[in-house]
C-alpha cells in the first residue's frame, strides 16, 4: 500500500491539539519516553539496543483514558496525516508495536477500567488497556478465571491479546483469546466508533470481531471488550510423562484430544528442551517430556487423567509422576527470564520461532524445522499447545554472531525458519502475530488474502495512519 | 557509582519485564519509561554512550518508590531500588537532581528534619518528662513522621506500654529527630552520613531500640552500618516488641475492637524486615472481627506510594498509587485501614480523607 499521507502539521501544532484533548500530563515528547516506546520485546530490537540503538522512535506518546479520547486523538491525527501506533504493554515479539514511521504512540494502559463482572453468566466487560495479571486478579476475586496465561502475563494487555490473536499457556483447555471474545468496541482511523453486539453466536452476517482480531492495530483501536470468563477450577492434577521420540508424544496428545480429553496444558518438550529448559527448572527427566495438567471438577479430571495415562501406556510412555510436573508448573514462567543472561553475552542471539499445523503434518513440520535450523543454531523444540485438529510447535533458537553481523545473522536464521515452515506446510505464526518480522513471508504465502487485507485497510484507513508498515506495508510516502 | 550495577542494568534492559504489573509507579502512570525495564534501558544506553546522562534521564530514576515488589517477580532477584538510589547519588553529584529534591535537601539541612519544625520541643510537650531518660538502655525512637503527624500514636504507644506494666522504655529526646532516610532516598549520601554520625552519638548508649516506623527501623538497622555507624543490633519495630508480650497475656484487654479492619503491610516492615505475622497477631488478639486482607498482601503487598521520596518529587504520582491501593478498602462493608507505618498512614490520608487510617498501636490502645 502506498502511503497517501503527507504530513499536514508541525509537531508543535500536533502537540497543542493533543494537549487540548488530554492535558499536558498525558502527552509526552520527552527523549526518554521516545526511546522506551521505540521498541517492544522483539528480540531483533534487543540486538539493536545491545549496541545502543533504538532506530525507530515515535515523536510523541499519548495516554487516553476513554474511547471518546481515543476517538478525538485519531480524528486529529487523521486530519493531520500523522501515524498512530496503538500500544499495550510492549511485550510483542515481532515488532508490531514499533513506530516504523514515527508519529504518535497511543498507549492504552490508562484505559484499564473494569466496567462490569457478571459471575452468573461468566462475563466481563472492561477497557482493553488492562494488564492480564490485573484482570485475572480481579476475576479470581469473583470466583472466575480468564484461562488466558501467556508467558507475558505480567506485561501484556487485553487489547494486545486481541490484536495479535494471542494464546495462553492453557490454550489447549481454554482456547485462544478469540475463543473468549464476545464483543468489542473499536475506534476507526477517522475517529468513528463501532461496537459489535453482545449476543451469543450471532448469525447476522460476517462477524466483525474477526476483522479486528489479529489486526495488530492497523485497522482500528480496540478500546473495550466483553469477554467470556470461566469458573475457577475446583482442583488441578499434574503428570509428567516421557517418550523416546517426539512422534510418540505428539501421537499421544492427538489421541487424548480425539478421546474427548481436555488437558488445560499439554506441553511436549523434545530431548534438547528437556535437557536444557526443563532441567534448569528443576525437572529431572529425560527424552521427550509431556507435561499434562487437567483442571476443573475433581471427579472429572481424575477420570480424564486416568484415561490419558492409559493412552500414554499404550504408546510406550514412561510416567514420571505428579511432583515433577508440579515443579515445572510452579516455575512455568521462569523460562522467560533466560534471555537476560544470554543477551549479556555479546556473541549470542536468540528468539523463538512458533508455527502450527494439522496433526497429519506435525511430525514432518517438526522434523523439517529442526533439521534446517540445527545447521545454523542450537534448537530447543516444544509443542506448547494442542487442539483437536492440530498443534503449535515452538523452536527456541540460540545462535552465535559477532556484534558487527548479528542483525544479518538474525535475519538469515529467520528467513530460513519461515521458508522451511512454509515449505513444510506450517502456518508461520500461531500466537505471536506478524508484526514487522513476518509480513514479507505472509505476503508471499497468501498473496490473495493479503490483497484483500490491503483493500480493507484502504477502506478503513485511507490515509494509512494506523500502525503503518504492519500487515499492509508502507512502501513509500511521508515517513 | 553505577558501574557496580552493570549486571542489574544489563539484565533489566534485556528482561521480559514480567514485574511490570507489580510496579506501583508503572501502574499509576501507564508509562513504559516508569518500569524497571524502561529505567534500566536508559541507564544501559547511557553506559553505551548512546544517550547523554542528563536531567531527563536522572528524573526517571526518581520515579521508584523503592518498594521492591518487582524483585518478587524477578527470577534473577534484581534489586532495582539499589540501582535507582545509586543513580540518584550520581544525579546529586552532577547537580541533576529534581528541583524539588534540591529544595528538600536545603530545607532538611537548615532544620535537621523534613518537617521544619522543632520536633524535640513537640515531643517534650507531648509526653511527661519522666519518660525521657538519656541514660536509658531501652529507647523508643518515634521518628520524625510520627512526631509531626501522629502524636496521638506516640501517646498511645506509652499508654499500651503502661497498661502492660512496662516502665523501662524511655522516649528518645529527638534532638536529631530523623533517621535520615529522606536524604538517603533522594541521593544525598554525604548529608545522610553526617546525620547518621550525629544520630549514632545520640543513640550510642541504647542497648535496645524500638520504633514505630519501619523506615526508621530499617535505616537504623541496615543503612546506618553501611554509612559506618554501628548501633545496637537489637533494633525492633514496635509490633515485633509487643507481639510476644501480648501473646503472653500482658495486655489487659477491657473491650474488643469491634469495627472491621483491613491490614496493609508496609513495604519496609514486610519485604525489607520480614515482619508479617506480628502486626496480625496483635490485631487478632484484640479484634472481634477477622482482619481482612488485601488481594496483594504479605510478601506481595502493594506500595502506598509514600516511599522512595516520591511524595517530595512526584506528589501526584504518590497520590495515584495510594488511591489505587485504597480501592479495595471502599469495597464491601465499611472498614478502616490499619497499618504499622506512619509514612503509609500519611500517604493514605493525603490521598483520601474519607478513609479512617490507624496504626496497630492505636487499635490496641482503644481496647485497654
Amino acid at each position: 500500500m502506498t502511503r497517501k499521507a503527507t504530513r499536514k502539521t508541525t509537531n508543535v501544532e500536533l502537540l497543542n491539539q493533543l494537549r487540548d484533548v488530554l492535558g499536558g500530563r498525558r502527552v509526552s515528547r520527552g527523549e526518554t519516553d521516545r526511546i522506551n516506546y521505540g521498541r517492544d520485546l522483539w528480540p531483533r530490537s534487543l540486538l539493536e539496543v545491545r549496541k545502543g540503538q533504538v532506530p525507530h522512535q515515535p515523536e510523541m506518546i499519548v495516554w487516553p483514558e476513554t474511547t471518546e479520547e481515543v476517538s478525538r486523538v485519531l480524528r486529529i491525527c487523521n486530519e493531520m496525516r500523522v501515524p498512530v501506533v496503538p500500544f499495550g504493554a510492549g511485550s510483542g515479539l515481532c515488532g508490531a508495536a514499533q513506530p516504523m514511521c514515527g508519529g504518535v504512540v497511543l498507549d492504552a494502559k490508562r484505559m484499564a477500567r473494569i466496567e462490569r463482572i457478571v459471575p452468573e453468566t461468566q462475563m466481563i466487560v472492561c477497557q482493553t488497556g488492562i494488564i492480564g495479571a490485573h484482570l485475572e486478579t480481579e476475576l479470581n476475586r469473583h470466583g472466575l478465571t480468564m484461562g488466558h496465561f501467556p508467558g507475558s502475563f505480567g506485561t501484556s494487555t487485553l487489547g494486545g491479546y486481541l490484536a495479535t490473536r494471542s494464546a495462553g499457556m492453557a490454550a489447549t483447555g481454554y482456547g485462544k483469546i478469540e475463543d473468549m471474545l464476545i464483543s468489542m468496541q473499536v475506534v476507526l482511523a477517522d475517529g468513528s466508533v463501532i461496537r459489535t453486539r453482545t449476543a451469543p453466536r450471532r448469525a447476522t452476517g460476517p462477524d466483525f470481531n474477526h476483522l479486528f482480531l489479529g489486526s495488530e492495530g492497523s485497522l482500528g483501536v480496540i478500546t473495550s471488550a466483553t469477554m467470556r470468563a470461566h469458573m475457577l477450577p475446583e482442583a488441578r492434577v499434574f503428570r509428567a510423562l516421557s517418550f523416546k521420540k517426539m512422534d510418540a508424544g505428539l501421537n499421544a496428545v492427538r489421541r487424548m484430544l480425539r478421546a474427548g480429553l481436555r488437558p488445560v496444558i499439554a506441553r511436549l518438550s523434545d530431548e534438547a528442551d528437556t535437557l536444557t529448559t526443563l532441567h534448569a527448572l528443576g525437572v529431572e527427566a529425560k527424552d521427550c517430556v509431556l507435561l499434562l495438567v487437567f483442571e476443573g471438577r475433581a471427579v472429572r479430571i481424575d477420570l480424564e487423567m486416568k484415561k490419558a495415562l492409559a493412552i500414554t501406556r499404550e504408546l510406550g510412555g514412561r510416567d514420571f509422576g505428579e511432583a515433577t510436573a508440579q515443579r515445572w508448573y510452579g516455575r512455568r514462567n521462569s523460562e522467560q527470564y533466560r534471555q537476560s543472561p544470554l543477551m549479556t553475552d555479546e556473541k549470542l542471539l536468540l528468539d523463538t520461532v512458533e508455527v502450527s499445523t494439522v496433526w497429519s503434518n506435525a511430525t514432518h513440520l517438526y522434523t523439517a524445522m529442526r533439521k534446517a535450523l540445527s545447521k545454523k543454531v542450537s534448537v530447543l523444540g516444544v509443542m506448547p499447545h494442542a487442539y483437536p485438529e492440530g498443534c503449535s510447535l515452538a523452536f527456541t533458537i540460540i545462535g552465535r554472531a559477532g556484534r558487527a553481523d548479528d542483525l544479518a545473522a538474525y535475519d538469515a536464521v529467520w528467513k530460513l525458519a519461515l521458508d522451511t515452515a512454509a515449505q513444510a506446510g506450517g502456518a508461520i505464526s500461531h500466537a505471536y502475530g506478524i508484526g514487522r518480522l513476518k509480513f514479507d513471508r505472509l505476503a508471499q504465502q497468501n498473496p490473495a488474502a493479503v490483497e484483500l487485507l490491503r483493500g480493507m485497510k484502504r477502506r478503513l484507513d485511507p490515509n494509512d495512519i494506523l500502525n503503518p508498515g504492519k500487515l499492509a506495508p508502507c512502501t513509500e510516502g511521508a515517513c | 557509582m553505577l558501574k557496580k550495577f552493570h549486571k542489574e542494568i544489563e539484565y533489566g534492559t534485556y528482561c521480559p519485564k514480567l514485574c511490570r504489573f507489580a510496579c506501583p509507579v508503572a501502574n499509576a502512570t501507564g508509562n513504559e519509561t516508569q518500569t524497571p525495564w524502561g529505567r534500566m534501558t536508559l541507564l544501559h544506553l547511557v553506559g553505551e554512550g548512546a544517550l547523554n546522562w542528563n536531567r531527563e534521564v536522572s528524573l526517571s530514576t526518581y520515579r521508584c518508590t523503592t518498594c521492591m515488589l518487582c524483585r518478587e517477580y524477578c527470577d534473577h532477584e534484581i534489586e532495582v531500588p539499589a540501582v535507582m538510589l545509586a543513580a540518584r547519588e550520581k544525579a546529586v553529584a552532577d547537580r541533576m537532581q529534581p528541583q524539588e529534591s534540591a529544595e528538600f535537601e536545603r530545607f532538611f539541612s537548615e532544620r535537621h528534619n523534613p518537617m521544619g519544625d522543632d520536633l524535640a520541643a513537640r515531643l517534650r510537650t507531648l509526653l511527661p518528662s519522666s519518660l525521657f531518660n538519656p541514660d536509658a538502655q531501652v529507647v523508643y525512637f518515634p521518628g520524625c513522621v510520627m512526631i509531626y503527624n501522629y502524636p496521638q500514636t506516640i501517646k498511645n504507644t506509652f499508654r499500651v506500654l503502661e497498661a502492660m506494666d512496662i516502665n523501662y522504655v524511655a522516649c528518645y529526646d529527638a534532638e536529631v529527630p530523623c533517621c535520615g532516610v529522606p536524604l538517603h532516598d533522594q541521593g544525598y549520601q554525604e548529608a545522610f552520613a553526617k546525620n547518621a554520625q550525629e544520630l549514632g552519638r545520640k543513640l550510642s548508649k541504647a542497648k535496645v531500640i524500638i520504633t514505630g516506623c519501619p523506615s526508621c527501623a530499617y535505616t537504623l538497622k541496615v543503612q546506618l552500618p553501611q554509612a559506618g555507624v554501628q548501633l545496637t543490633d537489637r533494633i525492633y519495630h514496635m509490633t515485633e516488641f509487643l507481639a510476644p508480650l501480648v501473646a503472653e497475656g500482658k495486655l489487659p484487654i477491657r473491650r474488643p475492637y469491634t469495627k472491621r479492619l483491613i491490614y496493609h503491610d508496609p513495604c519496609y516492615l514486610g519485604r525489607y524486615l520480614h515482619v508479617f505475622d506480628q502486626p496480625r497477631q496483635l490485631l487478632n488478639e484484640v479484634c472481634r472481627e477477622p482482619i481482612e486482607e488485601f488481594s496483594w498482601h504479605r510478601q506481595k503487598s502493594y506500595c502506598c506510594g509514600g516511599g522512595g521520596g516520591i511524595p517530595v518529587t512526584n506528589p501526584v504520582m504518590a497520590r495515584d498509587i495510594a488511591q489505587k491501593r485504597l480501592v479495595e478498602v471502599h469495597e464491601g462493608e465499611k472498614k478502616s485501614l490499619v497499618t504499622a507505618c506512619p509514612s503509609c498512614m500519611r500517604a493514605f490520608e493525603k490521598a483520601d480523607d474519607s478513609v479512617e487510617v490507624l496504626d496497630v498501636v492505636d487499635v490496641l490502645a482503644r481496647c485497654i
